[in-house]
């Protein structure tokens, strides 16, 4: 409990470190102080870029890597499985349909409901992978997930490439923007849209992994103690695809953060306790996303690796280590 | 002669199936404040599906299982698994937790949605450790466990929910000799000092006869016989219900029948 609660307080303090970094570095690189003047100075050179691009960029990638994060977490203890993502709801394949379908076809869609309608598109996704898993409990719980994922992925990819081959070469660019996770180019609205659906998914989730953890011991000890298996299940499908989906429809499929922040915050926390664990991996991931971001656009500077390419580098091989090192999932 | 009471837990006309196959049929059960009621039969005998219904973990196909009364599935489930634990034999061993934190899954009937904030195991949680002999595993994962550690665990784990009923499907199974006695001692001093009622399903019949006030004996989803062991406990029952052609002596330590096959 305490351990946790440290290891939580030293995640946001990295966080904190992350943020600001992120904030000072780019085009031109600020020292604290100047930091400071630019956000609050208007006729700062550098204010626009400061206040307009870094600081909601930065922001997002601490609140999408929060949502995420929870949605990892709720996935993987509500379905006892270790390796459990977002990726299993298909919530990026639903966003990027609906992103491909409106660029492609040129639908008169304005550049700022865009988010929403690829929102819609993600939930539908998601929603269509939960309901048709059904509130039906019992360890094929997970199995089908997995399998109506799938499904769903492969359908949606299908759409997409099917899309992109009747669009020009020009619209391929634009839809890169959703076919790789990026938080380039995201602005205060894009903020609010992923803050919208992440924040109340938190509080949710949060209210959630006292259940969840029963789920863990088996579905007939969660319901000797009072838990309402099926509807648990259900609620925490569904939050984790309501964060999941928020983040897809802005920033595309950012890989592995969802996955690797619990198996960080179980390892550094020294517990699998489900609420500890939310507590710990909300700031983990929320750095890992940050500093993913930070890497991407200055590893290569001028040019950006998009920020789901970054997580993936990364990703895979700590996965790998934790898997070898035999990690209690 | 005992004043009849009105029954903690009762199945009237209880019917339960899965999806192709009736396992209990039209059966009624009444279980007295504080007995200790074996369950016993071959297996299939429906035994644990039946304890499993007392528990409103399966849901009956026909007729009512009544708690205090009233009908156990339309109460608040938290507010049953405050009367009523279970110890099933399909608990999972979450992978990374410690004994003292699955013990403490206990509690979550008695504690509110910001419950996991509190700050470590409560008194309810470290009784439970003490009767069940593991403190010193206390930290330990449960998945280093023995199948044996691991049944006292999840012993424990009902015991920390602090309920008049505790329903256990084979609570000894796994565990050694040592360990079979002292859960059968720590079942009758339950009942005795803390006046619990307990219904276990046991495949030992001589354990099941030396500790419980009454056995119910199954066979095809039906109740062949049941009373106090003396009267259960005799050659034609255990011939109607187990096919076994046996020899029933008195216990020479405990006065109770106890029996050997054939």
């Amino acid at each position: 409990m305490y351990r946790s609660l440290v290891v939580a307080a030293g995640a946001a303090a990295l966080l904190a470190a992350a943020l600001l970094t992120s904030l000072a570095v780019g085009a031109a690189t600020l020292s604290p102080p100047e930091l400071l003047l630019a956000l609050t100075d208007p006729q700062h050179p550098v204010h626009v870029s400061a206040l307009h691009v870094r600081l909601p960029r930065a922001l997002l990638g601490a609140v999408a890597g929060a949502g995420l994060a929870a949605a990892g977490v709720l996935l993987q203890d509500a379905l006892g499985n270790p390796v459990a993502g977002p990726e299993l709801l298909g919530v990026s394949s639903g966003a990027a349909v609906v992103a491909a379908t409106a660029t492609v076809l040129h639908l008169p869609v304005p550049l700022q409901v865009l988010p929403l309608l690829s929102l819609a598109g993600a939930l539908a996704a998601g929603l269509v992978v939960v309901l048709a898993v059904g509130p039906g409990s019992g360890p094929g719980a997970s199995t089908r997930v997995v399998l109506v994922g799938a499904a769903v992925t492969a359908a949606c990819g299908g759409v997409v490439v099917a899309v992109i081959g009747l669009g020009t070469e020009g619209d391929v660019v634009l839809l890169m923007r959703y076919l790789l996770g990026s938080l380039s180019a995201r602005g205060w609205n894009d903020l609010a849209v992923v803050a919208l659906g992440v924040v109340p998914a938190l509080l949710a989730a949060l209210l959630l992994t006292r259940s969840v953890a029963a789920l863990r011991l088996g579905d007939h000890v969660a319901t000797g103690l009072g838990v309402s298996v099926a509807r648990v299940r259900l609620m925490a499908l569904l939050v984790a695809s309501l964060a999941a989906a928020t983040v897809a429809a802005i920033c595309g499929p950012v890989a592995y953060v969802a996955l690797l922040a619990p198996h960080v915050a179980r390892a550094a926390a020294g517990t699998t306790s489900t609420p500890l664990v939310l507590l710990v991996a909300a700031p983990v991931g929320s750095t890992l996303l940050v500093v993913a971001d930070l890497a991407s656009r200055t590893a290569f500077y001028p040019v950006e690796v998009p920020v789901g390419i970054a997580t993936t580098l990364v990703g895979v091989p700590l996965l790998a280590l934790l898997t070898l090192r035999g990690r209690p999932a | 002669m005992k004043v009849p009471t009105e029954p903690v837990l009762r199945a009237r006309a209880l019917g339960v199936g899965y999806r192709d196959r009736q396992v209990i049929h039209a059966l009624d059960l009444r279980i007295e404040p504080g007995s200790v009621t074996a369950l016993v039969g071959p297996n299939g005998s429906g035994k644990s599906t039946l304890l499993h219904a007392l528990a409103r973990v399966l849901t009956p196909t026909d007729g009512v299982v009544e708690l205090d009364g009233t009908p156990i599935t339309s109460q608040r489930s938290v507010a049953v698994a405050r009367r009523l634990a279970l110890l099933p034999q399909s608990a999972l061993a979450p992978p990374g937790a410690t004994v003292t934190e699955v013990v403490d899954q206990g509690r979550y009937p008695r504690t509110g949605a910001l419950g996991m904030l509190r700050r470590g195991p409560d008194d309810a949680v470290r009784e439970a450790l003490g009767l069940t002999g593991l403190e010193d595993l206390a930290r330990t994962p449960v998945a280093q466990l023995s199948g044996g550690q691991r049944q006292r665990v999840w012993i424990a784990m009902a015991l920390a929910q602090q309920t008049d009923l505790l329903l256990l499907d084979e609570p000894t199974t796994y565990l050694d000799v040592r360990h079979q006695l002292d859960l059968m001692e720590l079942v009758v001093r339950l009942r005795d000092e803390q006046g619990k009622t307990i219904v276990m399903v046991l495949h030992d019949l001589n354990q099941a006869a030396r500790h419980a006030d009454r056995i119910v004996a199954l066979r095809d989803g039906r109740i062949l016989a049941d009373g106090p062991p003396a009267e259960v406990l005799t050659p034609r029952v255990l011939h109607e219900v187990f096919d076994i052609d046996a020899l029933v002596l008195t216990d020479p330590v405990t006065s109770r029948p106890m029996f050997v096959a054939r």
